[in-house]
């Protein structure tokens, strides 16, 4: 509390932001433990507002002093003229992030967890490699301001990985999945059934023609799509006018299908917490409705420079959601695909987050893909890119999105989405 | 301050038990400038102390990190009890290739420090090239980003090694975003050196360049997706040369995979006789090149592939020894939180006889590809999406395309170069390397034009 006591005494606002957090993780490699890595890490951002500009200084020593706010204070005369305040003291939400479970779990039962995911590594076939990682994470947040405002909170997370390699010529196959939650939640045997599943589907590589397709992405495919909209939707770019949502809330952009939350106070989502790093409240924001544009991710300075609320998504230096949701609908994956005659999956891809994303135009390879024939996966497809551009695509090709729903990366919680019209480019 | 260091690092080192062990401690402070439009948008600095600790016993590796340098005693002993307890588990012989024992002490000789210079006139100068930007036609909006980092990292071993060095790493970032309606196109100057903070400055025509392409792309449409015959600029070769060859060179990916050792087998045949590929750490100048790597083995220049054919790899001490060749001084981490693991320096495509116009000839439809904002690899399949690109029609370069993204088989793509280029440049750009959650590792590339048969891109189909 010395920096912000500090700070208040010389009559300058201040926010102070630490975290202290222990990561221990097991790494398996080529079907057997290769290491354990333990690590422990401090942090702590001094932010401060003088003569109307912003100082930041950050660091990793553990023991703060009044050194740093002196620096930051140096720092102010340089920083970026703001005219908003660091935020008055209000109640938080409760979110459940905290599970002790996670915190004291030993390393013979992490141990055990990895064993078991490599042993079903090894059933898939004699010659694959599998890679595990089993990682638990418990951190300790505290922010603090020159308004009174002070709250400390605990966090874990939990996250099991597993991921199959198999090299047959010069066939490269990779394949994974993956479970988080801040609690000790996992489905490991649904882990395995979708690995082994996409393992044995790719092992037939298949042709596929050049064309347009309909596309079942699964949630994290669907994720490149929504990483254009959500750079478009962050209050700098808004404010900057590179966005093309600038100036169109209320307005229909996209399919009445698509409703996309930001969601920081999720009970047991991995992004949740209690305050965001300006000390502003998180809470839960429509940021899409039913396709139609309702709010942007807002820091202080952008929710100020727009006249809006700040959607308690600030963090040091950028916007970013907490828990990025879009919301189920009520088929099922399998329904979805069934209804496709001929078409494609695709699973994971490679490069579609390189390019402008403020064109909306996604372009990437597809690194696992299936060709699908009268409702069925037939094989994997290779050396072909799909490209779509959200703008278009989400509006007018969003056939269905399913009711199940998988975290990907990025804390964002998304279904599987059926896309009609996708271009994909291929070997002719 | 830094004997004080050495001292604990040593002292803690008699502490281990394991076969092997080490300790990297790092300090260092960082500053970040960016604008965004008119406005200056962050101005801050990070003064960053830590250290790990690495151990081996019996084939199981334990890896600690830590903020507090009083903890080291009791880290080395965390260390070793971790690689203790999964040396019972394995039972495995694991040894690290040998190295002679070195103990140095490599001060930075820097051309021009970036921290020797006051942050007032980094912001003057980054606010300069913003105005510039700003003042073009069609511009709307930009964003201008720089950081520089100047460390000290002390490592020791139970070989007997003890290495000080000094380093600086600096890159930024100069984007032109125009828009019209609803669409935002930009183009981007980039920069980047571990030594001269001079290469931040004269780059105004380049800026402008990128301004007037940022706005011509405005008009430019997608590319047609398709197959075509692609001539990649040394900017764009590099990224390529680094996504298509160099991670799949990286040993630790091949040391415990029969099938992938037998697939990158030396003298392979992967390209024409032309070909000739190699990463290294002693360039000078470039980021990412240092006198040691982080296992304290010398960089050092490592062909991967001569006249076609495989003729090396990139290896850390562990993957050396498993495979019986030499390390290469290629174990790198991105900071003391990590272990260092294979990873590249400056990746180059050595320069060929063709000149730029040959390389245009017999080409009646195909895509002129200049500079990259950033590519990806699985090990079989590579893609990288371009800044600029512009349709080659009847042997010359024609229109500006937008929204080109490229993709290929690593082993058919390598032997599609049909051509390399007698203009070879390096590339030091912002951003960098990711690998096994340690990114972004500050790297560099080289090379000349090159031209590629068969090149998959994506985009409308009409």
């Amino acid at each position: 509390m010395m920096v912000v006591e500090e700070s208040k005494k010389r009559g300058i606002e201040s926010c102070l932001v630490s975290q202290e957090s222990r990561t221990t993780m097991l790494n398996f490699e080529f079907n057997r433990l290769k290491n354990i890595q333990d690590s422990e890490d401090v942090n702590h951002a001094v932010q401060v507002i003088r003569d109307g500009r912003l100082g930041l200084f950050t660091t990793t020593e553990a023991d703060l002093t009044a050194d740093f706010l002196d620096r930051a204070i140096e720092l102010s005369q340089f920083g970026p003229a703001v005219d908003y305040h660091f935020p008055d003291p209000e109640d938080p939400g409760a979110p459940l992030i905290f599970d002790p479970r996670v915190r004291d779990m030993s390393l013979d039962t992490m141990m055990t967890l990895g064993e078991e995911l490599i042993d079903f590594a090894k059933s898939l076939d004699p010659a694959a490699n599998g890679s595990a990682r089993i990682i638990k994470i418990h951190t300790k947040k505290s922010v603090q301001n020159s308004r009174g405002l002070s709250s400390s909170w605990e966090k874990t997370e939990f996250s099991v990985v597993l991921a199959v390699d198999f090299v047959e010529g010069q066939n490269l196959l990779q394949v994974s999945d993956f479970c988080t939650s801040t609690h000790l939640e996992y489905d490991l045997e649904g882990l395995k059934a979708q690995v082994k599943r996409d393992f044995d589907l790719a092992r037939k590589n298949v042709p596929l023609s050049p064309g347009t397709y309909p596309v079942l992405f699964t949630p994290g495919a669907f994720m490149d799509l929504i990483m254009p909209i959500l750079a478009c939707l962050d209050g700098k770019a808004v404010v900057r006018q590179v966005s093309p949502l600038k100036g169109r809330l209320g307005e229909s952009i996209f399919s009445p299908l698509l409703t996309i939350v930001e969601d920081g106070i999720l009970d047991k989502g991995t992004g949740s917490n209690l305050y965001d790093d300006q000390g502003v409240r998180c809470r839960r924001t429509f940021l899409v409705e039913k396709g139609i544009l309702r709010e942007y991710l807002l820091d202080l300075e952008t929710a100020c420079k727009l006249g809006r609320k700040p959607t308690g998504t600030g963090k040091i230096s950028r916007i970013a959601p907490n828990n990025l949701l879009v919301l189920p609908q009520d088929l099922s994956w399998k329904d979805m695909l069934k209804g496709i005659k001929r078409g494609v999956i695709i699973k994971d891809t490679m490069g579609a987050w390189a390019g402008n994303p403020y064109s909306g135009q996604v372009t990437g390879n597809i690194a696992l893909g299936f060709l699908v024939e009268d409702g069925e996966p037939v094989g994997r497809v290779k050396d072909c890119m799909f490209s779509v551009n959200v703008f278009k695509h989400l509006k007018d090709n969003l056939v269905s999105l399913s009711r199940e729903t998988k975290y990907t990366y990025g804390n964002a919680l998304l279904p599987y989405a059926l896309v009609d019209g996708v271009s994909i480019a291929a070997k002719t | 301050m830094s004997k004080t260091i050495k001292d604990r690092i040593l002292e803690a080192l008699r502490n281990s038990s394991a076969e092997y062990c080490e300790i990297r401690v790092e300090e260092s402070e960082d500053t970040s400038v960016s604008f965004r439009g008119k406005d200056i948008d962050r101005v801050s600095q990070t003064v960053s102390v830590g250290g790990n600790v690495r151990a081996l016993k019996d084939g199981g590796w334990g890896f600690v990190s830590f903020n507090r340098l009083e903890d080291l005693p009791r880290k080395v002993e965390e260390a070793c009890a971790q690689a203790r307890l999964l040396g019972e588990k394995l039972k495995k012989e694991i040894k690290l290739y040998p190295v002679d024992p070195v103990e140095d002490d490599v001060p930075g000789e820097f051309k021009k420090p970036a921290f020797s210079v006051p942050l007032r006139d980094k912001v003057k100068i980054l606010e300069d090239y913003n105005r510039l930007i700003l003042e073009s036609p069609e511009i709307t909006s930009s964003f201008v980003s720089y950081s520089d980092k100047h460390s000290h990292i002390y490592f020791a071993n139970t070989d007997g090694t003890y290495i000080h060095q000094e380093k600086m790493d600096l890159s930024g970032v100069l984007t032109a975003i125009a828009s019209r309606d609803n669409l935002s196109t930009q183009d981007r100057v980039t920069f980047g050196s571990n030594s001269d903070f001079d290469v931040i400055l004269g780059l105004e025509d380049r800026v402008r360049e990128a301004a007037r392409i940022a706005r011509e792309a405005l008009y430019a449409p997608v590319i047609e997706a398709g197959e075509y015959t692609v001539i990649l600029d040394p900017d764009m070769a590099g990224l390529f040369v680094h996504e298509a060859f160099g991670h799949l060179s990286e040993a630790d990916s091949l040391d415990e995979d029969e099938r992938m050792k037998e697939l990158l087998k030396i003298g392979t045949r992967y390209g024409t006789e032309e070909l000739d590929i190699y990463d290294s750490g002693i360039e000078g100048g470039n980021r990412g090149e240092s006198r040691y790597d982080d296992e304290g083995v010398p960089m050092q220049k490592t062909y991967l592939i001569k006249g076609g054919v495989i003729v090396g790899h990139l290896h850390s001490r562990e993957s050396a020894w498993k495979m019986g060749e030499k390390p290469t001084g290629n174990a790198r981490a991105i900071s003391y939180r990590f272990p260092p693991i294979v990873r590249m320096r400056t990746t180059c495509i050595a320069p060929g006889k063709h000149s730029f116009d040959e390389m245009l000839k017999g080409i009646s439809l195909g895509v002129y590809v200049k500079g990259g904002y950033g590519g990806q690899t699985n090990g079989e399949m590579f893609t990288f999406a371009a800044s600029r690109a512009y349709m080659i029609r009847n042997g010359a370069v024609a229109e500006l395309v937008r929204d080109v993204n490229l993709t290929g088989n690593v082993f058919t793509t390598l032997q599609n170069i049909d051509m390399i280029g007698n203009d070879f440049t390096y590339k030091n750009s912002a951003g960098g390397c990711g690998k096994g959650w340690q990114s972004p590792l500050p790297v560099a590339q080289g090379s000349p034009h090159i031209r590629i048969q068969k090149v998959v891109i994506g985009g409308d189909r009409r």
